[in-house]
Order: C-alpha cells, then structure tokens, then sequence
C-alpha cells in the first residue's frame, strides 16, 4: 500500500469529518428546514430502504448466470445466496426470531456451497 | 455521566431498554463487523490506521468503500469524496433524528448524531411516540452504546483473527445475510411493503451506478413510495 502515515491518517481524519456532517446533517440546519408531517412520517422507513438496498444487490447478484446456465431451476435451488436469504426470511417469519432466521440462513448457505463446490 | 444516567432513574431505565430492545440486531452487527476487520487487515492496512478506521471513522460504509479504492492506490480525496456519496443514507438518517434531538445542546447533539447507525435508527422510528424526549434520548442513546460496543469489539476481533481466517466472498456474504435479517421484521404493513419494493426495484436498476448512488436513490425512491402508501394525516 503506497500511502505515508500522514495520508493514512488525513484519510481516516476526513473519513470522521464524512461521518459526523452526515449523521448530523438536518440536525445542524434551522428547524424550518428539518422534515415535519408526513414526510417525517414516511423516513421512518428510510433504515429498511437503506438495508435492503445494501443487501438486496448482494443476494441476487448470482442470478442473472442462474437464469443463463443449461439448467435454469436446479441451479436457483442450489444457489447458495438466494436460496439461504430466502430460508432466513421464512425462518424469522415462522420463529419471530431474527437470530434463528441468521442461523437457519447462514448454515443453508454454508450447506449449499460445498453442494456447488 | 454525561447522561445523568444515576439521578434519573426514569432515564437510566430507558438506557437499559434501549439496549435491550437493539439486542437482536447485535448478531448482525457483530458479523459486519468481523468482516469489516478481516477485509482490512486482508488488503494490508496497518494495525493502528485499521484501530483508526474503526474507532475515529466509525462507519462500516466508508471503510468498505474505501478499502477496495485503497487497493487500487487512489488519491485520498478522491476516496473521501466516494465515502462522502456512499454516506448519503445517514443524511436521511440525520433527518430522522432531526425532531428527537434538536433540542439538545450542541455537543450531545453532534456526540450523538456521530454513533447513531442503523439498528439504533430503525428502533427510534418504532418507539417516536413513546415517553418524553430525555427518555427517547436514553433510549436511543442506550441502543447506540451497545451497537458501538458490539461492532467496534467485533471490529477488534476481526483484525485478531484475520490471519486464522479465509477472507473470501464467502465470509462477506454472511454479513450481508446479517444486516438482510436485521429488515424482516420491519416488513409491516402497507408503508413498509411499499417502500421494500421500491427500494429493492431502484437499487437493482442503479446497480452499475458509481458510488453506490444507487443505494441512495433507493432510500429515496423506499421513503416516497412509504409516503404515497401511508394512510392521510387524520388517521395516522
């Protein structure tokens, strides 16, 4: 890595001064400017977006070759990303449990891989 | 403390709930986290500039985004001014906030605004009626205090570990299906639905998009298709 102590360690100051203006963003601004009814409402569906966009991308990225590949089904049911979230998303549903759904998701997932492998 | 934790034991229980209520998304947390301390140490950063990243930085986006960037040598403002767009998701996070802490003196305003990630967001939106707004404070900042601890101990444990470890999209994807858990139980109800489908329908369309604008387009996108979705004023 070609970086002095000096740029290392500007980068991680400038990094902070990105992560404090944007979490206190709004907060900073006049109270005029900060969202009030039913937009305030609506972001407090902003964490959900903002985690599915993360993951979403991630989870399906395998599919586009899934479709492509000579046998389209076997392929999906042994995808390891798609199948294991879909397992997570059933087993939280069923349990109400978020970490029996991680559980339930991460051993399909590891399961699946070596059935790939 | 600076939160008058001790002599106000309505907030001191509002800490202790806030932590309690963030706990089942600390499995997530803990697995970004080990994740995030693997891949820093796997692309050769030192131990005290990768300690930096998860202490000062503080936000698992940045040092992702930057990572790969660092890799490929690039120029520091230039990797600032990715982490910047990558960021853009917490300013809709601070607007959330906005309402609860706007009142605060300034120090605590900004201390807390800084910690405040996605689990502790997520469970503001869910209790933002709930109690007077020193107690919705303790709350959040007792979910906030339990998250830094579980990513930053995780983070930790990750640098420790990352020559016992293989680092490969394997062991990436399951912080994926960690934080992916954390939402399942946010899909409830029509506004929820909504702004799922929307999100997920943008975010694959800005896929190829640079600097993961499309993540924030998505956010965008997930809070209009909620605010289209929700019942009008007089019955929410």
């Amino acid at each position: 890595m070609p970086y002095s102590p000096l740029e290392i360690w500007s980068l991680i100051a400038l990094l902070a001064v990105v992560t404090l203006v944007a979490r206190s963003f709004f907060l900073v601004l006049p109270r005029r400017w900060q969202p009030r009814g039913r937009v305030e409402q609506a972001l407090r569906y902003a964490p959900l977006a903002a985690l599915l966009a993360i993951t979403v991308p991630e989870i399906v990225q395998q599919l586009p070759a899934t479709l492509h590949s000579p046998a389209p089904v076997w392929s999906m049911a042994t995808d390891p990303r798609l199948m294991s979230a879909l397992l997570l998303v059933a087993v939280t549903r069923l349990t109400r449990q978020t970490l029996w759904g991680l559980a339930a998701g991460t051993a399909a997932y590891l399961a699946l891989l070596h059935v790939a492998a | 403390m600076w939160l008058g934790l001790n002599r106000h034991p309505a907030r001191r229980a509002a800490f202790l709930a806030g932590a309690r209520a963030v706990s089942p998304s600390l499995p997530a947390m803990a697995a970004w986290g080990l994740v995030t301390g693997v891949a820093m140490m796997k692309l050769g950063l030192e131990l005290g500039p990768a300690l930096g990243m998860i202490f000062i930085v503080y936000s698992g986006t940045s040092q992702l985004t930057v990572l790969p960037l660092m890799a490929a040598s690039t120029a520091v403002l230039t990797m600032v001014a990715a982490a910047t767009l990558a960021s853009l998701r917490f300013v809709v996070y601070s607007a959330v906030l906005s309402r609860h802490l706007s009142r605060l003196a300034l120090p605590l305003r900004l201390g807390t605004a800084f910690i405040t990630i996605d689990p502790a967001v997520a469970l503001l939106t869910q209790r933002q009626r709930e109690g007077r707004l020193v107690q919705r404070v303790a709350l959040l900042n007792g979910a906030n205090a339990i998250t830094a601890a579980t990513w930053c101990g995780s983070s930790v444990l990750g640098i420790a570990l990352a020559a016992v470890l293989p680092m490969g999209a394997e062991l990436a994807y399951i912080g994926v299906l960690a934080l992916f858990a954390i939402t399942v139980p946010m899909l409830i109800g029509r506004p929820a639905w909504a702004a799922a489908a929307a999100s997920i329908a943008v975010t694959l369309l800005g896929a190829d998009w640079p600097h993961r604008l499309g993540t924030f387009a998505a956010v965008l996108a997930g809070v209009a298709a909620a605010l289209l979705a929700s019942p009008g004023r007089h019955r929410a």
